[in-house]
């Protein structure tokens, strides 16, 4: 996956070098797509543990949406920007951590299939989003410190870009990376990261064995809601507000995409991170690449499933 | 879906007929909720509109309350739909309810016309708002223009620039009402040979997507002095990408559908919004009086008598000088 | 008949079939002894066409023929009938009998025909069921008759039967030897597979002895005994091939189990085990041997009972709970449930006690010491332990599912069919490895089909019927008909 990637921006350079030679293009490229790709990380994990997670999208415009109210009100209380910030953090990964603690318990102790019970949350979190805000927006009433969340990040010294511009890696980006280290972390090095794959390939082997296959499956759905709702709050804060019935649609979807681009295994037990990532990066590529060639737009997606069948294919032709 | 605008003289007169009726009224009915029309029951409305999926049908939903707590003199059903065969759905299930009176915003025009049929062979009065059916069914057929929509935009663009200049296209979601705004303006820039159309990428009605595509738009032409966006979202989502660009001072925009704050940036003078096109989703809320104004003395064969069965509703240009018209800060769009 | 040659198939960890012979007369029923993993199923599968041979010809009326799929041998008038039936419960008899080739009258079926000429069949076997019951509703004993009836139909000369009355009762199987007897003087030749040596004297002509995939002999029945025919099976290696059994522990139990039951598998069980002891269960498949294991290390829910670890009551919900009391079980099925196949052998060694090598994160060199410890200790054969453990030998995939366990330190060792698929070298290895085990003090349990197993290995035996101990044999009682009076109803009275 990783030399279908670099091909794709050799090719991509070749053609147009004027956008891809641009030293803003990896970086742009990496923030816009770094939401999807938090996503997809720890949609990795999920899937590995032999689950699946179609309620993500929905649950980001919830936890988005409330983590947005809470800084609404604290500052319409005269809290600071930033502590209000701080707190629309809190919220949005807490509420995300607490939907997966749902999700997984609904799959775990009531035995309903990842399928179903995230089929539901998709359609019930969106509905719960759209009805704070009657289906439209919420605007945070914090221009400046917010609204850095989605924009704001790490200056990167003595890196200058066009226009006196200094390189700063975002804080969605800095949370994507993060992601990756972290869930390559526990997917490797960690009894976790085992039991989980042991749990995706033969669960019933893995009860025999010993191991909690529940308590490790909820941790699966928790990991991925704490970070959908890290991911979904950069998001409210890129645009400064919540667009209740938009924010994270189809994430799940495009999530998925890239987790099985990147190889692994949709019936679980089998699976790695930084494919994933490529897979996620790969994606944004192809995207950017279509919007650029001025594509009608009614190709676009018959294109874009096309490549993403040919990356699986790749991928099969790599791994047997 | 999306954007319409009418503020013609009908809505003028709409307007004040709501107004009207919300503060007087039939003492009778809004006094004592006593049955009014010729059967000597409340008549029964339903409203059959597009769920909430963006800023534009959110408003719909929202304009369709306010509206219906102006008429208690009626019953009112809402029915919203994802799609076009969940309306159909929606319809099918109305008409064994016993409905008088309904009000149609079609997600897709040819899909629903038939269920559409089914209601008026019933003898259900309908009116129609923003997208009409494919046969005439209607009784009132409050008309959308999204031609007018993307001609007037485009018109602007072509004054404002001299009709020299280097358009960027956002485009929505690939649908009738998207292809009649883009068509239309096309047609305007075709034929204006200093206006070059650079690209027409997709922003799906959505301001994530718009600002991820104008970003790429901005690393591939060096220069972009205009962006005509299908719709006020997209315009919002471009104008960060604009800004994270730091190329502000080069491009203006304009969007439409008249999103309050679009139009609050056009009143206070921004340069990157110097116009916006109105296509209000109050547009549902006239529909709404016109139903209940009809259907609640039960004197409709004399109102039909006079009621136009088309009404095509204008849009209009805002700009600075009459943006306060437009400008609605309590709507939720 | 029938006339086997120098018959060889090998499967990637054992060679099942080592250059077999065997001829089958016309109306003659032949009998097929020989331990568990000794060939017969194996043979029967490819006379039926379900494998096919690596070498060696099979000669149908002196032609050579080779069976791609059970199709052909049917067509070639030879069938098997299966131990498990293989039969759809929701047709009717006249269906089954005549699924995918029914009768027409153009394009409709002729339902008619079909149920007279199903009735004929059904004669044939005495049947005292219509063509037109639904087969669901039949017992197994009826479904034997319908698939005897459906090769009858297809005009098999040769009748290929795998252990068709371990699921009868007693009066069930002397109806099915007068059939036996009635289709031998219509001259079908009847290939007979069982454990039970005594019916093989009843209703065989001649027994083929079969071990380790190798023909030992072929005799007509009055020439033998069902004594001789166990010595023939087992062979001179009877003595050396299991250890010499630990001394006999005493002591306190380290395990106690006290009247535990699983609704409809197991009732009121209560057994001990001392440190150091070896005792077998055994039992009929189905008798719910697993089922009371299963409960004791809380992989199902038991109903009653208690379970004593050093006589201190104990609860025991998870394998965790049963983990941390020093109780192990290893699965039977190791492909299902003992292993996970997708990962490497060495990551399986270390599963269950992960916590010591990974708390919560790994300590590579550590766990790699520990793996390589049991790698070596129990001579498991695997080229790379990082490779998937889903390439390596039954044999070898067995100790490492034994050494997972080891590796939690257990108190109490409970084997579910330790040898099953595993080829005789890797077998010996693991009752050397039980017995090692025992003398360390180790308390194991092992469960087994394999009477000669349980006698060899343990130092006494338990037997359960139907989910109820029917007895505990020691010493000199443990015998194959000992065992199997206790543990069958119908083999009791013949014995």
């Amino acid at each position: 996956m990783l030399i279908a990637f670099i091909v794709l921006m050799i090719g991509y350079a070749i053609w147009r070098p004027d956008i891809v030679l641009n030293p803003e293009f990896l970086p742009r490229l990496v923030n816009q797509n770094a939401a999807v790709g938090i996503v997809a990380i720890f949609m990795t994990l999920v899937i590995i543990g032999g689950g699946i997670d179609l309620s993500v999208g929905s649950m980001m415009g919830l936890t988005a949406s409330l983590g947005l109210l809470a800084l609404n009100k604290l500052i319409g209380d005269g809290t600071s920007q930033s502590v209000a910030t701080l707190a629309a953090v809190v919220v949005s990964v807490a509420v995300g951590a607490f939907l997966g603690a749902v999700n997984g318990i609904a799959i775990t102790w009531g035995k309903i299939a990842p399928f179903i019970v995230t089929l539901a949350g998709m359609a019930a979190y969106r509905s719960i989003a759209t009805v704070l805000a009657a289906g439209g927006e919420i605007r945070s009433s914090s221009s400046e410190v917010f609204a850095e969340l989605g924009r704001g990040g790490l200056t990167v010294p003595f890196l200058v870009l066009e226009r006196d511009r200094a390189l700063i890696i975002t804080w969605p980006v800095i949370v994507f990376f993060l992601s990756a280290l972290v869930a390559g972390f526990l997917l490797n090095w960690t009894r976790y990261g085992r039991h989980l794959i042991a749990v995706g390939a033969n669960e019933k082997a893995a009860i025999y064995s010993a191991i909690n296959t529940s308590k490790v499956k909820v941790y699966s759905y928790v990991l991925m809601g704490l970070f959908a709702g890290a991911a979904a709050i950069g998001l409210a804060g890129r645009m400064n507000s919540v667009s209740t019935s938009q924010l994270g649609l189809y994430y799940e979807l495009d999530a998925i995409a890239a987790v099985v681009i990147g190889g692994t295994s949709m019936s679980g037990g089998r699976g790695r991170i930084w494919t994933t990532v490529i897979g996620v990066l790969l994606l944004g590529l192809i995207t950017n690449m279509l919007v650029t060639s001025g594509l009608s737009v009614y190709w676009q997606g018959a294109v874009k499933g096309v490549i993403i069948l040919l990356a699986v294919l790749i991928q099969r032709g790599h791994s047997d | 879906m999306r954007r319409f605008a009418h503020y013609t003289a009908l809505l003028a007169l709409g307007g004040a007929l709501l107004i009207g009726c919300g503060q007087k009224g039939d003492p009778v009915s809004l006094g004592q909720g006593q049955p009014v029309n010729a059967q000597g029951k409340k008549p029964k409305i339903a409203i059959s509109i597009p769920a909430a999926d963006h800023g534009w049908t959110a408003g719909i939903g929202w304009w369709a309350e306010q509206a219906t707590k102006l008429h208690p003199e009626c019953d009112w059903v809402i029915e919203t739909a994802q799609n076009s065969g969940e309306q159909i759905n929606d319809l099918e299930t109305l008409a064994s309810q016993g409905i008088d009176g309904i009000v149609i915003l079609a997600t897709e025009s040819a899909p629903v016309t038939p269920a559409a049929k089914e209601l008026k062979e019933k003898g259900i009065f309908i009116v129609n708002v923003d997208r009409g059916f494919t046969e005439d069914i209607a009784d009132i057929f409050l008309e959308g223009d999204n031609s007018a929509f993307g001609r007037k935009s485009a018109e602007y663009i072509v004054q404002k620039t001299g009709g020299k200049g280097k358009v960027l296209i956002l485009r929505g979601i690939p649908s009738t009402v998207d292809t009649d705004r883009y068509e239309a303006a096309m047609a305007v820039f075709k034929g204006t040979p200093g206006i070059q159309v650079l690209d027409a990428p997709a922003g799906e009605w959505n301001r994530e997507k718009a600002l991820n595509v104008t970003q790429a738009m901005l690393a591939k032409h060096k220069q972009i002095d205009v962006i005509w966006a299908a719709d006020d979202d997209m315009a919002l989502g471009a104008e960060t990408a604009i800004k994270e660009a730091g190329r502000e001072n080069q491009i203006w925009m304009i969007g439409g559908g008249g999103m309050k704050d679009v139009v609050k940036r056009v009143m206070d003078g921004d340069k990157m919004f110097p116009a916006d096109i109105t296509y209000p989703p109050s547009m549902i809320a006239t529909g709404i009086h016109l139903a209940a104004s009809s259907l609640r003395d039960g004197k409709l064969a004399e109102i039909k008598k006079f009621m136009p069965k088309r009404i095509k509703m204008d849009v209009e240009l805002i700009t600075p000088a009459n943006a306060k018209d437009y400008y609605f800060p309590d709507s939720i769009y | 008949m029938l006339e086997v040659k120098g018959l060889v198939k090998e499967f990637p960890s054992v060679r099942a079939l080592d250059g077999v012979d065997l001829d089958l007369r016309a109306g003659e029923v032949h009998g097929v002894v020989g331990e568990n993993g000794a060939g017969k199923s194996t043979l029967m599968k490819i006379l039926a066409g379900i494998y096919q041979a690596d070498a060696g010809e099979v000669l149908l009326e002196g032609k050579a023929v080779r069976f791609r799929n059970t199709g052909e041998a049917i067509a070639s008038g030879v069938a098997m009938i299966h131990q498990e039936l293989n039969l759809v419960d929701e047709l009717s008899v006249a269906e089954n009998i005549f699924l995918g080739r029914e009768p027409r009258k153009g394009p409709a079926l002729d339902r008619q025909k079909m149920s007279v000429d199903a009735q004929a069949f059904l004669n044939e076997v005495h049947s005292p069921f219509g063509p037109d019951v639904k087969v669901g509703s039949l017992s197994v004993a009826g479904k034997q008759l319908v698939e005897i009836a459906k090769a009858l139909s297809y005009e098999a000369r040769i009748l290929i039967m795998d252990e068709p009355t371990a699921v009868l009762s007693d009066r069930e199987t002397s109806a099915l030897f007068d059939l036996i007897a009635r289709l031998k003087k219509r001259n079908v030749s009847i290939l007979y597979i069982s454990h039970l040596l005594r019916e093989m004297m009843i209703v065989c002509d001649r027994v083929t002895v079969l071990r380790d995939g190798r023909l030992i002999t072929t005799l007509a029945v009055e020439d033998t005994s069902p004594a001789l025919l166990a010595n023939l099976m087992v062979g001179r290696e009877l003595e050396d091939y299991y250890p010499a059994k630990p001394p006999f522990p005493s002591g306190s139990p380290a395990l106690s189990v006290k009247g535990i039951a699983v609704p409809r598998h197991v009732h009121e069980l209560s057994f001990d085990l001392l440190p150091g002891e070896i005792v077998g269960l055994a039992g009929l498949v189905g008798s719910g041997r697993t089922e009371a294991a299963e409960a004791i290390v809380g992989l199902r829910a038991k109903s009653a009972g208690t379970v004593e670890r050093d006589g201190m009551p104990i609860k025991i919900r998870t394998a965790r709970d049963a983990m941390r009391h020093g109780i192990a079980y290893v699965s039977e099925d190791r492909k299902a449930y003992g292993l996970i196949m997708q990962m490497s052998t060495a990551q399986n060694v270390t599963l269950a006690n992960l916590k010591a090598y990974a708390n919560p994160v790994v300590n590579g060199a550590k766990e790699r010491a520990a793996i390589k410890g049991w790698i070596d200790d129990l001579g498991v054969k695997a080229g790379n332990p990082n490779a998937q453990i889903l390439f390596l030998s039954g044999g070898n995939q067995q100790k490492v599912s034994v050494a997972k366990w080891l590796d939690t330190k257990p108190k109490v060792l409970i084997l579910d069919e330790p040898t099953r698929g595993v080829d005789v070298g890797a077998k010996r290895e693991i009752y050397n490895l039980i017995a090692k085990l025992a003398a360390e003090g180790l308390a194991c349990l092992v469960i087994s089909s394999e009477m000669q197993e349980l006698i060899g290995l343990c130092h006494r035996v338990l037997v359960v019927r139907e989910g109820r101990l029917m007895g505990e044999l020691a010493g000199d009682d443990m015998t194959e008909q000992n065992i199997m009076a206790l543990a069958a109803a119908v083999q009791q009275e013949a014995a």
